[in-house]
């Protein structure tokens, strides 16, 4: 098993911190994993991504070389990596605010309405829970338990009374992808 | 207990746990986690973080705490490396034991904040004025940046001196999951220190020598040393070197890049194999001509225009050895290496 995803968006959406909750499933399956960023000078409302890989053997380059997956958080992001996809990727949208192109569709597609979801489920600020659960619910590259687990190792102290509304959100994003799945 | 960390902080944590209680430096792009990590958590164990005025006070500073015995250490990128210089020549030659950190991006000048290796002739060449080498310690995984930060306390204890992790954005910036080793180096002796002279005789920490013969003297020892470190300090790793009729060296993030690549081209039948040398100064010279033994060609790749080729290419007198490398920031990819390689066999190994 050899998995990279990119996670991309603007700054604020929680894209890193998405990535680093997915690398700690990881990490608690005894997976290798790797969690690289973009870096530079970057602020809210500028572009963030990272690539996360998971792998049973270990891993060489952490940087973005053979992508299995890609969660696009915003438009500027879908029209810089879809031309990098290799057919047949696992594509999440967050379809909030990201209009599917049509090479979109050689890809394995899955639109979901992260930050209405999110919404739905009780906390707002929660979409990027709700991309990760879709990413989960598609792919099954880590259990859900894993990744409630993850959560809670994620929040520090501070906040860690927000493990729960993320782990909802979490849900919710996962059961609306495996109902696409099975559509 | 395994957790995830940031390379740039792991090294902050090993150093802390190896038992470093001094801090001084300037903040500076792709480094700062390491700073701002140590200067929240050294307080809590009654260490020192002090963000200096300058790159210049920083290291002066480290040569104080180093000779009054503290464990000490700074961390930079190639900028301000450069203005560190004066200090760690000072360093290597009052033999003061400290750890130097260098995250690199690209230069030359102001360069760019992504990532690098083009400071290796800078790291493995001395640095600053006069004839010096200091041990340079290049990692190739979060784990290793906690590693090779004990080896570094080790080394510049037991050798009396300055000690250089030579690492880079993407090894600074990349999160891995690491386990801090368990035991600490021990503390060497230190009989040399300027703790105050109460009760003793009086010892001097200097880097002046205004007799030529005392200053000769002073130099054959410390070549002595460099010598001795050669003779038993080198680290490298082979990775599926057997059978290998290509050869690639590389060191820290294009080591990893070059596993890959490795990876890929073994799955599509090419016999390739990786040398990564760990200690940078010493180079490891003799455990390359083992791995080079019965290979056909070599390739190195790094992110320069060619700097440690040239200590592999001295390793391999008569030798022919390609080279790859990219620069201004731009990392390579596993891609990039698979068709350098592809390209070797292609024109017939040599």
């Amino acid at each position: 098993m050899y998995h990279q995803v990119l996670i991309a968006g603007f700054g604020g959406q929680g894209v890193l911190s998405c990535g680093q909750i997915l690398a700690l499933a990881g990490m608690i399956e005894n997976r290798n994993v790797t969690w690289m960023p973009s870096y530079g000078p970057e602020q809210r409302g500028g572009t963030a991504r990272c690539v996360v890989t998971l792998a049973d053997r270990p891993i060489g380059s952490p940087l973005a070389e053979r992508l299995s997956a890609a969660l696009i958080f915003n438009q500027p992001s879908l029209a810089k990596f879809l031309p990098q996809l290799g057919d047949g990727t696992l594509l999440i949208l967050n379809s909030c605010i990201v209009q599917a192109t049509p090479a979109c569709h050689q890809h394995a597609l899955y639109q979901v309405p992260a930050d209405t979801i999110a919404r739905n489920a009780g906390f707002a600020r929660s979409g990027n829970m709700v991309m990760l659960g879709a990413y989960v619910g598609a792919s099954g590259i880590v259990s859900v338990e894993s990744v409630h687990e993850a959560i809670g190792k994620y929040l520090p102290p501070a906040k860690a009374h927000l493990a729960d509304a993320n782990r909802r959100a979490l849900d919710a994003g996962l059961h609306y992808a495996r109902e696409l799945k099975a559509a | 207990m395994r957790q995830m960390m940031k390379g740039n902080e792991a090294i902050a944590e090993a150093a802390m746990r190896a038992g470093c209680r001094f801090f001084f430096g300037y903040p500076i792009t792709p480094q700062t986690e390491l700073m701002e990590y140590l200067a929240r958590r050294l307080p809590e164990v009654g260490g020192t973080f002090l963000q200096a005025e300058s790159e210049v006070a920083a290291i002066n500073m480290v040569y104080g705490a180093a000779g009054a015995g503290g464990r000490v250490m700074t961390s930079s990128s190639g900028p301000g490396i450069c203005l560190k210089q004066e200090g760690i020549s000072f360093l290597a030659s009052a033999e003061l034991p400290c750890l130097i950190v260098n995250v690199m991006r690209g230069g030359p000048g102001l360069g760019t904040i992504q990532p690098s290796q083009g400071d290796y002739f800078q790291a493995t060449r001395g640095g600053g004025n006069g004839d010096y080498y200091l041990p340079v310690l290049s990692p190739s995984s979060v784990q290793e940046m906690a590693d090779l930060a004990y080896k570094a306390f080790e080394l510049a204890e037991r050798y009396r001196t300055p000690v250089m992790l030579l690492t880079d954005g993407v090894m600074g910036q990349m999160m891995e999951p690491l386990d801090f080793p368990d035991s600490p180096p021990v503390p060497g002796e230190k009989s040399w220190i300027t703790d105050g002279c109460k009760n003793r005789s009086r010892r001097l920490v200097k880097t002046l020598y205004l007799d030529p013969a005392d200053l000769e003297a002073h130099n054959r020892h410390l070549q002595e040393k460099f010598e001795q470190l050669r003779a038993s300090e080198t680290m490298s790793e082979t990775y599926a070197a057997d059978g290998a009729e290509l050869l690639i060296v590389a060191f820290g993030i294009c080591a990893r890049v070059a596993r890959t690549a490795v990876d890929n081209l073994r799955a599509e039948g090419f016999p390739v194999g990786l040398f990564r040398p760990i200690s940078l100064w010493p180079f490891p010279a003799a455990s390359l001509q083992n791995a080079a033994e019965g290979v056909k060609s070599l390739l190195a790749v790094e992110l320069n225009a060619g700097q440690m080729v040239e200590d592999v290419r001295m390793a391999l007198p008569g030798r022919k050895v390609d080279f790859y490398g990219r620069m201004g920031g731009v990392v390579i990819s596993a891609t990039e290496i698979e068709a350098e390689a592809r390209k070797v066999f292609a024109g017939g190994v040599s």
